[in-house]
């Protein structure tokens, strides 16, 4: 028999039959070596899952699984623990299907006897721990080498390495050795020098990482014979087939590859961080501009970036004081002018205001429809633009040059208001996502003007 | 031939496609020799991508000859003058752009040299707290920032952007963007792309306040009911969601840092603890720039005061809120790791003195 104890944790809330369940562990609880554990927040199962994996999560309810199994479910995987759910009704088989793709080992739908919950209990529990000592030789021999794993996923060796010093320890309960109480000593010493932060810690990972690099130059210098040699035999076979192609130019692998054998190691040394430093030499400046340039692609960041700079100068004062209004009034400006430069288009600000059933505008001009449109279009554009759910453009396929665009502000299933756009000389259909995100900086206000007041009258209601 | 008669590419504009309809050379920059790697209309397939990576990872320069520019051009769609902006004898406008500023940068850097004397972090904060005034820090921050260079990536590229557009009136967000680079140095950070990440990060962190009402903006932290706490929580998010709607090619680090800049490495914070995630140092770097600033606006608990009134209560562990209760507490820890401290030290012995404690009544205070 085994002689590690096996953890098991309960998720709250609990069905009826869970409970039944829980009362008979609890008797067994010490013969059987169980730790039992009862748990309501995932954060809270996340280090139980790191203390004493692997594991078995034991839920009740299908929604609180699937919130579980949503955020855990990589640790899950990579501890080798399982999860059992308990279900005391019936549910759509489309729940269990995407419960089961975030890797719920087995369910169980009531009513069904004593005997074969706890049998299956047993048997998921033994199961655990069977895989385990099967794997742990194999994971012995990478802790001392850990420098084995691939290039492009250090970060995720890095975890490996740490599950696996969790699984040794486990084991050494079954024979208690020297070694392994320095390895948890290490560490807890880790543990404790995380807290607070040096700089030395850093900079000991860029060298580790720079030895990797070096190690990964060694390995590629290997295989590079072996694939110059599989080229060669392929060129040959195709010399072979194409007789006619004699005055092609003969490549000859062997020979590029010793022409830059001497190329100096820093050049790629420095591609660790990815860039330059502050301070260069003037040769490796010029060995950037071998590089070609990119230029900046804002898509007008800089305009969001200053209006959420506006949204700071509100004052804690009530939102219709002096202060404020004109603080709006300056944001809505602001973000019409940027529109007018960047796209040469119109907007208007509609307000919906729920107990009159009427749109106001807040505007230096007062304008109340477009005015770069006639007086019998403005009102067909207006009374399409108030049945739009969703984001529209009057034209799909931006051919026409007199072309709209509604933007609906919506809370839930609040209706808050809409934004409304024209242009005159067509528009880059490539922008879109620009103009969008430039309105959507404006929902704060909505918030604060319409849905605040809708709330205060739905409670007054209540009362 | 000779070396000006090949243009360099890069192998990310070639989108994965095995045939080409032009020749590829790779160019030794140390030696300048260049030699035929593939002919045109050849496959490129696995082997030689592999073999090709290796060469290219040691340091050579992949390019094609200029007599077949044109194709190039016609196959993946750039602009010609940014494909020769990495050939030696041509220079972007905005290449030239940049030089300028980058000159003018250097010389109004010996300027405030001459004045002031050499530049050290705490006697900038210093100075500027006498009027309230913080240009000097910022000022110094843009004229290193314009002597970045725009050959690396988008994030790079971004930061100096940004900068120059937003950087130049004192106001809370370049101050945020000023403390975090200069922490950033003091923790010996000299890497451009490390420190362009934190720029555009601590540029962006906050652009979620734009789906607040009005309350959660200008109230202090410490009147927050429990439904406003929710919502404030959710800035993190919204910040990513510009990020993502706009498809900005910026860095995964930047996007991290911004995601997790309330978080600290004992679990503390939000959002939610998933495991085993390691929480990046920059991200404490702009999470405590961005709290320091907020803290002497009063955003936290209702009293303006000026930054070194600010610090000393840091130490002092007066801060607190109803939201990040032993917040301060790790990022004490982290400030004494940081070089600076002994110029933190010193900021609160000038603050015991008698002629700084007369003038403290009009600090920041108006």
């Amino acid at each position: 028999m085994f002689a590690a104890t096996k953890t098991l944790i309960l998720v709250k809330p609990f069905s009826p039959t869970l409970e039944n369940v829980k009362l008979q562990l609890d008797q067994v609880k010490k013969q059987e070596n169980i730790n039992i554990f009862v748990v309501e927040n995932k954060s809270e199962a996340a280090r139980f899952i790191k203390a004493f994996s692997p594991i078995l999560l034991v839920f009740s309810s299908a929604k609180q699984a699937l919130i579980f199994l949503q955020s855990l479910h990589r640790n899950i995987k990579t501890t080798g623990s399982k999860s059992l759910l308990i279900l005391p009704k019936k549910i759509p088989e489309k729940v269990i299907e995407t419960a089961e793709n975030f890797g719920l080992s087995q369910i169980i739908t009531e009513p069904i006897p004593m005997k074969t919950i706890s049998f299956k209990l047993n048997l998921l529990l033994n199961s655990m721990q069977v895989k385990n000592a099967a794997t742990t030789p194999i994971k012995k021999q990478k802790v001392t080498t850990p420098l084995s794993t691939n290039e492009t996923d250090n970060v995720l060796s890095g975890r490996h390495e740490k599950q696996n010093i969790t699984s040794l320890v486990k084991e050494s309960d079954i024979e208690p050795t020297t070694t392994t109480t320095t390895v948890l000593h290490q560490e807890k010493c880790e543990i404790e020098n995380h807290g607070s932060f040096n700089y030395k810690q850093k900079e000991k990972a860029y060298r580790e990482h720079a030895d990797k690099v070096d190690q990964n130059w060694k390995r590629i210098d290997k295989t590079v014979d072996a694939i110059v040699q599989r080229i060669d035999k392929k060129k040959r076979v195709n010399a072979i087939k194409n007789k006619n192609n004699h005055n092609e130019d003969c490549i000859d692998y062997n020979n590029i590859y010793s022409e830059f054998s001497s190329l100096n190691a820093k050049y790629y040394k420095h591609e660790i961080p990815d860039g330059p430093d502050i301070a260069q030499s003037q040769e490796e400046n010029n060995l950037l501009n071998h590089r070609r340039i990119i230029p900046p692609i804002p898509k007008g960041l800089n305009n969001i970036i200053f209006i959420s700079y506006l949204y700071f100068l509100f004052k804690n004062e009530d939102h219709e004081s002096e202060h404020n209004l004109r603080n709006t009034n300056i944001i809505l400006s602001y973000l019409k002018k940027i529109i007018r430069d960047k796209f040469e288009g119109e907007t208007i600000f509609y307000f919906y205001q729920k107990d009159q059933d009427t749109y106001l505008c807040l505007d230096d001009s007062n304008n109340k429809a477009p005015s770069n449109r006639d007086g019998d279009q403005q009102n067909k554009i207006i009374e399409r633009w108030k049945e739009e759910k969703i984001p529209t453009w009057s034209d799909k396929h931006f051919n026409e040059m007199k072309i709209d665009f509604v933007y609906p502000v919506y809370e839930g299933i609040e209706k808050l208001g809409f934004i409304g756009v024209t242009f005159d000389w067509g528009f880059n259909p490539d922008e879109q996502m620009i103009l969008e995100a430039l309105l959507d900086t404006t929902r704060g206000l909505y918030i604060q003007k319409i849905l605040k007041k809708i709330q205060s009258s739905n409670e007054k209601k209540a009362a | 031939m000779e070396a000006t008669d090949y243009v360099t590419i890069d192998l990310n504009s070639l989108n994965n496609d095995t045939l080409l309809p032009f020749n590829l050379y790779l160019l030794n920059p140390a030696s300048k020799i260049t030699c035929l790697f593939l002919n045109a209309h050849c496959e490129l397939d696995t082997d030689l991508k592999l073999y090709l990576n290796a060469l290219l990872q040691k340091g050579a320069v992949l390019s094609i000859a200029k007599s077949q520019l044109q194709s190039y051009l016609d196959f993946t769609n750039i602009e010609k003058e940014i494909v020769l902006s990495s050939t030696a004898g041509n220079i972007h406008r905005l290449d030239e752009k940049r030089n300028k500023k980058s000159e003018q940068a250097i010389k109004s850097d010996q300027n405030f040299q001459h004045l002031f004397g050499e530049f050290s972090f705490g006697s900038a904060l210093v100075e500027g707290a006498k009027n309230d005034d913080y240009s000097y820090l910022y000022q110094k921050a843009y004229n290193e920032i314009m002597q970045f260079s725009l050959h690396y990536s988008q994030t790079v590229s971004l930061a100096i952007y940004l900068s120059e557009q937003l950087m130049k009136t004192d106001n809370f967000i370049n101050r945020v963007v000023a403390t975090a680079y200069f922490l950033a140095k003091g923790m010996r950070v000299i890497n451009q792309a490390e420190l362009s990440d934190i720029i555009v990060a601590s540029y962006l962190h906050h652009i979620g306040n734009t789906h607040f009402p009005l309350e959660i903006n200008a109230m202090s932290q410490k009147d927050y009911d429990e439904k406003q706490i929710k919502e404030w929580k959710m800035h993190p998010k919204y910040a990513l969601k510009f990020i993502d709607k706009l498809e900005l090619n910026i860095s995964p680090r930047c996007k991290s840092i911004i995601e997790f800049h309330h978080r600290k490495e004992d679990g503390l914070g939000f959002p939610d603890w998933e495991g085993d995630m390691h929480v990046d140092p920059f991200a404490e770097i702009v999470g405590l720039s961005s709290y320091l600033w907020e803290y002497a606006m009063g955003k936290i608990d209702g009293n303006r005061r000026s930054i070194k009134d600010a610090i000393s209560d840091f130490k002092l562990k007066k801060t607190e809120s109803n939201i990040d209760k032993e917040y301060c507490q790790p990022l004490k820890s982290f400030i004494y790791a940081i070089d600076l401290s002994e110029k933190f030290e010193k900021l609160t012995e000038i603050h015991t003195d008698d002629v700084y404690s007369k003038r403290k009544v009009g600090n920041g205070n108006d």
